[in-house]
């Protein structure tokens, strides 16, 4: 923010000081102009320009006396403040500032320094009826939000209750398959089976081995039982544990011990006894029987 | 043991092969039990060892006893012995135990100039080879070389060993610093490996009445040697289905091959039983069918033996010995996959 100049045998220099520089609207700054010079000068008159936004607001600049301060390259300093106030925000730039001066041996000397750029805010409150002081919130509207919820829950429940009534309306659809029971399932089993002749001795031990297979599947998957590791004797000593022996599982449990002797002791049935097979079976699958073990 | 039969009769005729059979052991039940009754007048519980070993002696098979000391291993054996009128001898292993004073040796005579023989205990119908890891392997060999051959070679001259002729050794699990343990070879010989416990504390306190009041009670020979063999010949007739050889082929089986059966238990298992394990479990499964008055061999009779007669025929890896699994737990795995028939 210097412009000096050389004139004759004086170097003369100056500046603005803006206090402060961040100015309230329809506050009063002061803005200093600063001289310097090498020699004794004669400062005639600083004009302190206006511009928009600011006014002058004291015409009469106050002159101070120069300073000579020795031992520095600016030995003369002279400066004068005037006071300005500000009237609108916003950017204002103030200057230039023009200097007129006298050395000791040229008279009507001339120098310009910088305009200062000043910024101008307005902090005037907001008028009264824009801001709501300690208003007091209705105590209905802390239900909206539940309310609401309630109505969303109360939506979904009632569509759910239709499609369920509807669905209720509507026949169940006829299912391809025919539900049928374990016991019937293991009856079609044996049922399936070609009864061998009773001379065919492997062919008996064959049948009865399916027939022992399909009981054991049964009762296993029936009484909850693990089959495929015990023996005839073990199934029947965890009934005996569990205390509790259904006629059906007793009969099985005779038609597992007859396989037995087949299996394992060269037993022939005859061929009335392989034809009773399947009617023992459904005698004690289906029906109800008093057999105990 | 809850009152449910093994096999009750079935509803169509039974062979007549098997019925005849089935007499013939219900008709030797007498004699069975008159041994349990001499020998339990002085053995206090134990019911399963001595079991085992009338099992051994109809199937002519070896029986090592695996137990804590204590136990009345030896006095069951001794009185068996006694019960049966059996020769018996007793050789107490010890690490300067030599072959010869096992099978006997040749002895000069002075006075005739002549080697003579001299027989060792081991002739005799029931030995009781005690401790037996006591000793080191030569006389462990010589002693398993004769159970094998069932005759011993003295110098240029062979002799038969009596019939029957068992061996019952036994074995402390403890203590094992100074034994010489069998190895896999040898152990094979033996039909079972019957481990035995301690007695429940009803029958421990019979042991303490009885030992301390003092009483000496004399055994007597219930039954005669011929009955065991008799008895030897209807078990070795006792019907064996080929349902029965199957499983017993792949419980064996699984042993080596437990993939085969779905078990992942490869790496526990350096070596699986030998075929000699097939042929001891049918023979020991026949011998309880034989012992239960049937004439026929059941799933059951397999699984009552397969533990004494596997569990000394698996040989484990470092792996199991890791986690600590035994061949025990091994064969309870093999018996949980494989299909009952």
């Amino acid at each position: 923010m210097f412009l000096g100049t050389q004139v004759a045998h004086a170097e003369v220099t100056g500046n603005v000081e803006v206090n402060p520089r961040l100015v309230r609207l329809g506050s009063t700054f002061e803005v200093t102009v600063n001289i310097y010079s090498d020699k004794s000068i004669q400062v005639i008159n600083i004009e302190f320009p206006v511009a928009d936004g600011i006014s002058l607001s004291n015409p009469e600049v106050r002159k101070e006396s120069s300073v000579n301060r020795a031992g520095r390259q600016t030995q003369y300093e002279h400066f004068q403040i005037a006071s300005y106030t500000a009237e609108e925000a916003g950017m204002v730039e103030l200057g230039p500032f023009r200097v007129n001066f006298d050395t000791d041996d040229l008279s009507g000397e001339e120098i310009l320094i910088d305009p200062v750029v000043i910024e101008i805010y307005d902090d005037a409150p907001r008028p009264a009826s824009n801001i709501i002081i300690g208003k007091t919130v209705q105590w209905w509207r802390y239900l909206i939000i539940p309310a609401l919820l309630a109505l969303l829950a109360g939506l979904i429940w009632a569509l759910i209750a239709i499609k369920r009534k509807k669905q209720a309306g509507t026949p169940a659809p006829v299912l391809a398959t025919v539900f049928r029971t374990l016991e019937q399932i293991t009856l079609e089993k044996i049922n399936g089976l070609e009864f061998p002749k009773a001379d065919d001795l492997p062919k008996v031990r064959e049948y009865y081995d399916r027939v022992d297979e399909i009981l054991r599947e049964y009762l296993g998957k029936r009484f909850e039982m693990k089959i495929t590791d015990a023996t005839s004797y073990e199934i029947r000593l965890e009934f005996h544990r569990r205390q509790r022996i259904e006629s059906r599982a007793a009969g099985v449990l005779k038609l597992i011990n007859d396989c037995d002797w087949v299996k394992f002791a060269k037993c022939k049935p005859t061929q009335n006894e392989i034809h009773d097979v399947p009617v023992r079976a459904s005698r004690t699958l289906l029906g109800s029987t008093t057999e105990s073990i | 043991m809850p009152d449910v039969p093994i096999m009750p009769q079935p509803t169509s005729a039974i062979s007549k092969e098997i019925e005849a059979l089935g007499r013939e052991c219900e008709s030797h039940q007498p004699t069975i039990q008159a041994i349990f009754d001499e020998v339990k007048r002085i053995l206090v519980g134990q019911d399963d060892m001595l079991l085992k070993l009338i099992i051994g002696l109809l199937c002519r098979g070896h029986i090592l006893l695996e137990g804590v000391p204590g136990l009345a291993k030896t006095l069951a054996i001794k009185s068996l012995a006694t019960a049966i009128g059996a020769d018996f001898s007793r050789i107490q292993f010890t690490p300067d135990l030599l072959p010869a004073d096992i099978v006997g040796t040749r002895i000069y005579d002075p006075r005739t100039s002549e080697f003579s023989i001299r027989l060792g205990p081991v002739f005799a119908n029931l030995l009781l080879a005690d401790e037996i890891n006591r000793a080191p392997a030569k006389v462990q060999s010589a002693l398993l070389e004769s159970m094998q051959e069932k005759q011993v070679t003295i110098g240029d001259e062979s002799f038969h060993l009596p019939d029957p002729f068992l061996v019952m050794a036994t074995q402390n699990p403890i203590e094992t610093e100074g034994t010489y343990p069998l190895p896999e070879a040898q152990l094979d010989r033996f039909m079972m490996k019957v481990k035995v416990t301690y007695p429940f504390r009803k029958e421990e306190n019979l042991i303490v009445d009885r030992i301390t009041s003092g009483d000496t009670i004399e055994l007597k020979p219930a039954i005669t040697l011929d009955k065991i063999a008799d008895m030897q010949k209807v078990v070795d007739r006792i019907y064996v289905d080929e349902n029965i050889k199957k499983y017993v082929l792949d419980i064996v089986i699984a042993t080596r091959q437990p993939k085969e059966f779905g078990l992942d238990i490869d790496y526990l298992i350096e070596y699986g039983a030998s075929p000699r394990a097939s042929i001891y479990l049918v023979m020991t499964a026949k011998a309880f069918a034989f012992l239960n008055g049937r004439g026929f061999v059941t799933p059951d009779d397999v699984k009552a033996m397969v533990m004494d007669v596997l569990r000394h025929r698996i040989l484990l890896t470092y792996e199991a010995e890791a986690e600590e699994a035994t061949s025990e737990d091994i064969v309870e795995k093999i018996l949980g996959a494989v299909y009952v028939p």
